[in-house]
């Protein structure tokens, strides 16, 4: 990973792993409250009518695996900061 | 032949041939089409108004409304994340088990609305398991035009021909073609089975992945769902009942579509009349129209009168000739405009003194719905995924396509002829 992401630690986990060609998060929700923007942003990806941007899978416990293509990686974190799921990034 | 007849036919030839080319879409070709008939004074619009089928309409829109609200529910992803789950994650198993539902959700829902649901989860599902999706989307295409072979409401030519003919109700199409249907469906989907299984692999880890998948988070709205479980349990219902009850089948698919709006409030109004393909009624409506054309001028009884006396007026020339020439005529144009021609010509069959008429409906059936899976331009739903698999870089070319699903087609009406002897004409 070279970039770090800064998140408030109390209410998730966001971690970044190289999937094939494409970039996956591994996202635990501490705080259900959070899936609501968590959806927002599926959603905003599912309005776009590209089926394989992101790929959004569920798993118990409010662990949630989010495959992005390269080139929609960009737009996944703007809607990650516009649901303030993230608060920061930098380069390591 | 009068000038009116001979314009008919300009005018008919001249819109088939743009349907077919397809340089402009087909709904306003066909209306421009319609209305030329009338502007023409070939048909009067009184006249013209009476040979729209309101059945045809009404169960389609009805459908429409029932599926886009449902859909909102996350039902669909639901149940191919459970099926995927079912069969351990394997992803030859996967094929069989979507093809399957895709069969199933075809023969109550419309083809290119039961692919649009399955696609996206298709890609998820292959995505995650790092298979290529391709044959996922080929057997879906495929089950898709089988499923909607197998009901009245499954695919439009069965819809058109459940409406002109009242003795083709909803029971009878259960009692002759649902079986068939699977019959095929699964010989289809074993033989694309056998041809994919060295591209379907993937590790148990992958698999894992997949298996730990929680499909019930993928339900968005569990009070939606039940009020679209309950308008679709009954609009199911209704149509099993429909020749008891004395109602045609649009009254069922309407009530069905309202009950439902009425339980979930007009929130959902606007949504669901935005997701009616209004340019797939409006299709419908100019084809009526055109053809119409074409009866009340006498061209179809003379298309008819030349059909018995090429086949002797014998059922079962009759009928195997349908069978193949709408198979064939289907898989390289739209089987919309072909049913709507034929439906006329076989009922002038009937007067001119076919005796069974039963076999000929049944074959129009068969071939015209089967057929569409000869080419990638013979089906909605063939073009509709051929086109959301290109823009996400997989490309299933004419050539490929064809070189997979022509051959099933024949060995497809291969079976129904047999099943057609053997049933009606021995």
């Amino acid at each position: 990973m070279i970039i770090d992401y800064k998140y408030d630690e109390k209410l998730l986990e966001l971690k970044e792993i190289a999937n094939e060609d494409d970039i996956e998060f591994l996202i635990t929700l501490f705080d259900s409250e959070l899936k609501k923007r968590l959806i927002k942003v599926r959603e905003f990806f599912e309005d776009n009518k590209i089926l394989s941007d992101i790929h959004y899978y569920i798993h118990p416990n409010n662990k949630y695996q989010v495959i992005v293509r390269k080139d929609f990686y960009n737009e996944f974190l703007i809607q990650l900061f516009r649901q303030e799921l993230l608060q920061e990034i930098k380069w390591r | 032949m009068s000038t009116q007849a001979i314009s008919a036919i300009g005018v008919f030839l001249i819109t088939y041939a743009f349907i077919v080319t397809e340089k402009i879409h087909r709904t306003i070709i066909a209306m421009t089409g319609g209305i030329m008939m009338v502007l023409l004074g070939i048909i009067g619009q009184e006249k013209a108004l009476q040979h729209i089928d309101f059945n045809t309409l009404g169960l389609l829109t009805g459908m429409m409304i029932i599926v886009a609200i449902t859909a909102e529910t996350g039902l669909f992803k639901y149940i191919a994340i459970w099926a995927a789950k079912k069969v351990k994650g394997d992803p030859l198993k996967i094929l069989v088990v979507l093809g399957i539902i895709t069969a199933l959700g075809s023969a109550f829902l419309d083809n290119v609305t039961t692919v649009l649901l399955m696609v996206p989860v298709t890609f998820s599902i292959t995505r995650q398991l790092r298979v290529n999706p391709i044959p996922f989307l080929i057997t879906e295409v495929i089950a898709s035009n089988i499923g909607g072979t197998s009901t009245l409401i499954g695919d439009p030519p069965n819809i058109m021909l459940g409406s002109a003919v009242k003795e083709l109700t909803f029971m009878a199409f259960i009692n002759n073609l649902t079986a068939i249907s699977f019959f095929i469906l699964f010989v289809n989907i074993a033989i694309l089975a056998f041809i994919y299984r060295k591209q379907l692999r993937t590790s148990a880890e992958l698999k894992a992945n997949l298996m730990d998948m929680d499909e019930k988070e993928e339900i968005t709205d569990k009070t939606l769902l039940r009020k679209s479980l309950f308008a679709l349990t009954v609009t199911i219902l209704g149509f099993f009942l429909h020749q008891l009850l004395h109602i045609e089948s649009a009254t069922v698919a309407l009530t069905g579509a309202f009950l439902l709006l009425l339980l979930t409030g007009e929130k959902y109004l606007d949504k669901a009349f935005l997701k009616v393909e209004w340019t797939t009624i409006f299709f419908f409506i100019g084809l009526f129209v055109l053809v119409s054309g074409l009866i009340e001028t006498g061209v179809i009884s003379k298309l008819a009168d030349y059909s018995v006396h090429l086949t002797g007026g014998d059922v079962k020339s009759t009928a195997i000739l349908i069978l193949w020439v709408s198979a064939i005529a289907s898989a390289f144009i739209d089987n919309i405009p072909f049913v709507a021609t034929m439906i006329p010509m076989i009922k002038d069959m009937g007067e001119l003194g076919v005796s069974n008429l039963e076999p000929l409906w049944w074959s129009l059936s068969l071939g015209a719905c089967l057929g569409g899976n000869g080419t990638l331009i013979g089906a909605s739903a063939n073009v509709i995924v051929a086109g959301l698999a290109a823009k996400e870089g997989h490309s299933i070319t004419f050539g490929k396509f064809l070189l997979i699903a022509f051959p099933l087609m024949i060995l497809s009406i291969i079976i129904c002829t047999v099943y057609i002897y053997l049933r009606y004409l021995i």
